[in-house]
């Protein structure tokens, strides 16, 4: 198989799942993924002609639920906030997202 | 250079179910304390397991069917992945492949499709940090994907004010834009002397229908100054994303618009597919109620202008209260009753089961001996009181006089009596106001002020 696996993909692939990939370990990580891509390649071999997608496995349609509230499995504020690194006044905190 | 504008528009409306989207969760977010509304699923907890909500679907319908589209029987759910922090499960479910509804029209403007999503939490920069609130996390959105045919600022304000008038018809949306429940993102590009197209751009961040129509004129005149200089033209690669400033009132440039692969979306496998079946469909557009164009051609049929016409179906509630107590055909009625809901009672809240059709009729059929101000009062007391105006109108002695002989009786008394003021008034015609003062006084307000000017005029040429 021909390489597929460019140093750009990686690039790539790693903005896109905001992995923080150093400039030198680029090349190391393609020539990684390379085989393992291979690997799922044979499943393209499969003749899948009459084959239906399969998004599903239940067998199931159409599963849906009134519009009622639940209060039963809504948390409280501080269970909700249970879990998280940091917060402040109800609030989840992170790091901020834009710059002004 | 000719310059015309491509302008297509991405409409979110957040519906007003009482609960989320896949969740059971108290779907109210304003004014809450920050998350306590919140479940496993709606903060993306693992493990958590989305069901979506009946009547947020066939809302979605719903809206489809009164936007024209075709209802697609079989649908599914998909992930639209990205990254960021009011995103709790680093992907939102969306549809993309088989939305609700496809292929609608809204007048001129072709509608892509309607499909049916979930909103993010709500994000509060302060202080170098971003405070997260998960309340709106996974309130259900419906987007409505128009095609490029909108070809200026007032038409795209136009088509938003007209699928807000919809929404709210269908009582599915408060599609409050400065609330943020109805959001706009334009795309807009030009055609530079019908054969050369500027790169396209989305406008992100618009919060005001104002905002709207500003950002596309200040997009179009930047792109069409970009142009002159560099000549770029769209490609499969250069759309970019822009977001507007208020205070600056423009726009500037984001990030790169992430094309739609690298979304990775793919089907939900946590939701099976749903399928609405024809009848079902039907059942739906059954409760599809008379919307705003119907209207409108109903009531010009009655005799009404447009002025009215418009203003009477601008609101839905509104409009039935006027269905309410027109029940014939009479344009001289129908203007009658327009004119008192137009005006007086648009000043109060009404509620229609307090409307009572017949005291409309019987102020109008005795609207000759009662003064403009008088059916004013008349109407909103009428309402209020819940009691016949007629019964108010003899109570309050309203019913004017407008019998000529009792008039001229009275008429001659006050020339007798004002001898100075009928002087006056051979000197300067414009004085007999304080004659007719004087009719209106001796008939204990009752006299009808038209009626006594000309009997005053008569007797004092006869003089
Ligand atoms: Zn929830």
């Amino acid at each position: 198989m021909s390489s597929i696996i460019t140093s750009d993909v990686i690039v790539k692939v790693a903005k896109l799942a905001r992995i923080n990939i150093p400039t030198e370990k680029v090349d190391q990580f393609a020539s990684q993924l390379e085989p393992i891509l291979e690997h799922f390649e044979s499943l393209s071999k499969v003749d899948t002609t009459n084959v239906v997608p399969t998004y599903q496995t239940t067998g199931l349609n159409t599963i849906l639920r009134e519009d009622i509230i639940d209060t039963e499995r809504m948390f409280t504020q501080s269970e909700a906030l249970s879990n998280a690194p940091q917060s402040s006044n109800g609030y989840f905190v992170t790091s901020a997202t834009i710059k002004k | 250079m000719k310059i015309t504008p491509i302008i297509g528009l991405e409409v979110h409306v957040e519906l007003k179910t009482k609960s989320k989207m896949f969740c059971g969760c108290d779907a109210e977010h304003f004014h809450t304390e920050p998350n306590t509304h919140t479940c496993p699923v709606c903060l993306g907890l693992p493990g958590a397991l989305p069901v979506p909500n009946k009547k947020a679907c066939e809302w979605c319908i719903k809206l489809g069917l009164a936007l024209g589209c075709t209802i697609n029987e079989e649908t599914f759910f998909e992930r639209k992945n990205y990254f960021y922090p009011d995103l709790a499960k680093s992907y939102q479910i969306s549809q993309l492949q088989k939305p609700f509804c496809i292929n609608g029209k809204l007048e001129d403007v072709r509608i892509n499709r309607v499909h049916q999503e979930e909103d993010t939490g709500k994000s509060v920069h302060v202080n170098g940090e971003t405070l997260l609130d998960f309340n709106r996390s996974g309130v259900p959105l419906v987007e409505i994907v128009s095609e490029p045919d909108i070809k200026s600022p007032e038409d795209a304000k136009t088509y938003l004010l007209k699928i807000q008038q919809i929404v709210r018809y269908l009582g599915i949306s408060d599609a409050d834009i400065e609330k943020g429940s109805m959001r706009c993102e334009p795309t807009i590009n030009l055609c530079i002397d019908d054969e050369f197209y500027t790169p396209l751009v989305e406008i992100k961040n618009v919060a005001s229908l104002t905002g709207v129509m500003t950002a596309i004129q200040y997009e179009i005149d930047r792109q069409a100054e970009q142009y002159s200089q560099d000549k770029i033209t769209k490609n499969s690669t250069n759309k970019t994303t822009r977001g507007w400033d208020a205070d600056k009132q423009q726009t500037f440039l984001q990030r790169e618009k992430e094309g739609s692969a690298d979304y990775r979306y793919f089907p939900e496998p946590d939701i099976p597919p749903i399928i609405f079946s024809k009848e079902q469909v039907e059942a739906i557009r059954a409760t599809l109620p008379e919307m705003p164009e119907a209207k409108i051609a109903k009531y010009k049929t009655l005799g009404l202008s447009d002025y009215d016409s418009n203003l009477l179906s601008e609101d839905s509630y509104f409009s039935s209260i006027f269905d309410k107590i027109i029940t014939d055909s009479d344009s001289v009625y129908a203007k009658f009753v327009a004119n008192l809901l137009i005006g007086p009672l648009k000043t109060i809240e009404i509620t229609i089961d307090k409307i009572n059709p017949e005291y409309f009729k019987n102020l109008f059929d005795n609207k000759d001996q009662l003064s403009s101000s008088a059916i004013k009062q008349l109407v909103l007391e009428s309402y209020d009181k819940q009691v016949d105006p007629l019964i108010l109108a003899k109570q309050q002695n309203l019913f004017q006089v407008s019998d000529t002989n009792k008039l001229e009786e009275i008429a001659k008394d006050v020339i007798a009596n004002n001898p100075k003021a009928v002087a006056d008034y051979q000197k300067n015609p414009m004085s007999i106001g304080f004659l007719v003062g004087q009719v209106m006084k001796s008939s204990g307000g009752s006299a009808n002020p038209q009626v006594a000017k000309e009997v005053l005029e008569k007797l004092l040429v006869l003089n």
